[in-house]
């Protein structure tokens, strides 16, 4: 019994340090999940038209986070583009401090997965979003809650299963 | 000589009047101050966004400078913060029922072994 203890609490103590070093510090678990996307005045990237929340999709739908400078947005894209192909989710973007014309240069070299996008030229909506490295993506529902974030590029494995199994669950809840 | 003694009062009058101005944003800079150095840059996670030149800290500055000049306090500022990016953007963690562990856990630890260690002691 006396040796008992004390070798209890230092495996209990060192199998804490030794977890902890498997805990990814880098992905930050988003704050946001569960609240109510953040409201906005800004413009379409395309038309200059004015942009706020109440022209989001009234549906389950994607916000990505993307620039023109941004290497790994272009590897995002072509998932971007088969979930687009795909017809189950609408794909918002967030164009984040960019320039207009570099950001449509991208779009007709790439191709345009968008239904729009939003022209964050200052990174106010980023900043309100908690955005710290483009590419970041939102899944938002059709009342406009944040029901997941994923930091950094999409790929077609969290597409497939992360998000559509995400979608169904969100389309039972209703 | 006349235009000396001008230009002596002139230039205490300017320093009043400076002073008067300055005065309030002084007050301003001593928690803008703070702040800066209180907060995570979270694109270089061992610093602070004071130290930081990454474009995400300079916005977060500018950030916090708004706010502090629109009178927000501190806690006003932190929770700012934190709602957006997290406890983790604060470099001291918020007194929370999610963070008890972090404030109290050492204690309890401490507290647990010096249970231990005088039991023994005495038992002896």
């Amino acid at each position: 019994m006396k040796i008992k203890i004390p070798l209890i609490i230092f495996i209990f103590f060192i199998s804490i340090l030794f977890f902890g070093l498997f805990i990814e510090t880098k992905l930050i678990q988003s704050p946001l999940i569960g609240k109510k996307l953040p409201n906005y005045e800004l413009v379409e990237l395309n038309t200059g038209y004015k942009s706020d929340i109440r022209m989001l999709p009234r549906e389950t739908f994607l916000l990505n986070i993307w620039a023109s400078w941004c290497l790994e947005c272009i590897r995002e894209h072509n998932t971007l583009t088969i979930i687009n192909e795909d017809k189950k989710l609408k794909i918002v973007g967030v164009n984040y401090k960019d320039k207009r014309e570099d950001a449509l240069g991208w779009l007709s070299i790439y191709g345009n997965p968008y239904i729009y996008n939003i022209y964050d030229y200052t990174g106010e909506l980023g900043l309100d979003l908690g955005v710290y490295g483009v590419p970041e993506t939102f899944l938002v529902d059709k009342n406009r809650v944040i029901r997941a974030k994923y930091i950094g590029a999409i790929t077609n494995d969290i597409y497939q299963q992360e998000i559509i199994p995400m979608i169904e669950k969100i389309n039972e809840d209703d | 000589m006349k235009m000396i003694k001008y230009f002596i009062y002139s230039g205490i009058c300017l320093l009043f009047m400076q002073s008067i101005a300055t005065a309030d944003t002084k007050l301003n800079d001593a928690l803008y101050n703070q702040m800066i150095t209180e907060i995570r840059c979270m694109v270089c996670q061992n610093q602070n966004i004071a130290e930081s030149e990454a474009p995400l800290a300079i916005d977060l500055r500018n950030k916090v400078r708004e706010m502090v000049d629109e009178g927000k306090d501190e806690d006003y500022i932190k929770k700012y913060m934190s709602e957006r990016y997290s406890d983790f953007i604060l470099y001291e963690p918020s007194f929370s029922p999610r963070n008890l562990i972090l404030w109290i856990g050492p204690f309890l630890f401490l507290a647990i072994i010096s249970y231990y260690f005088f039991r023994r002691s005495f038992k002896k």
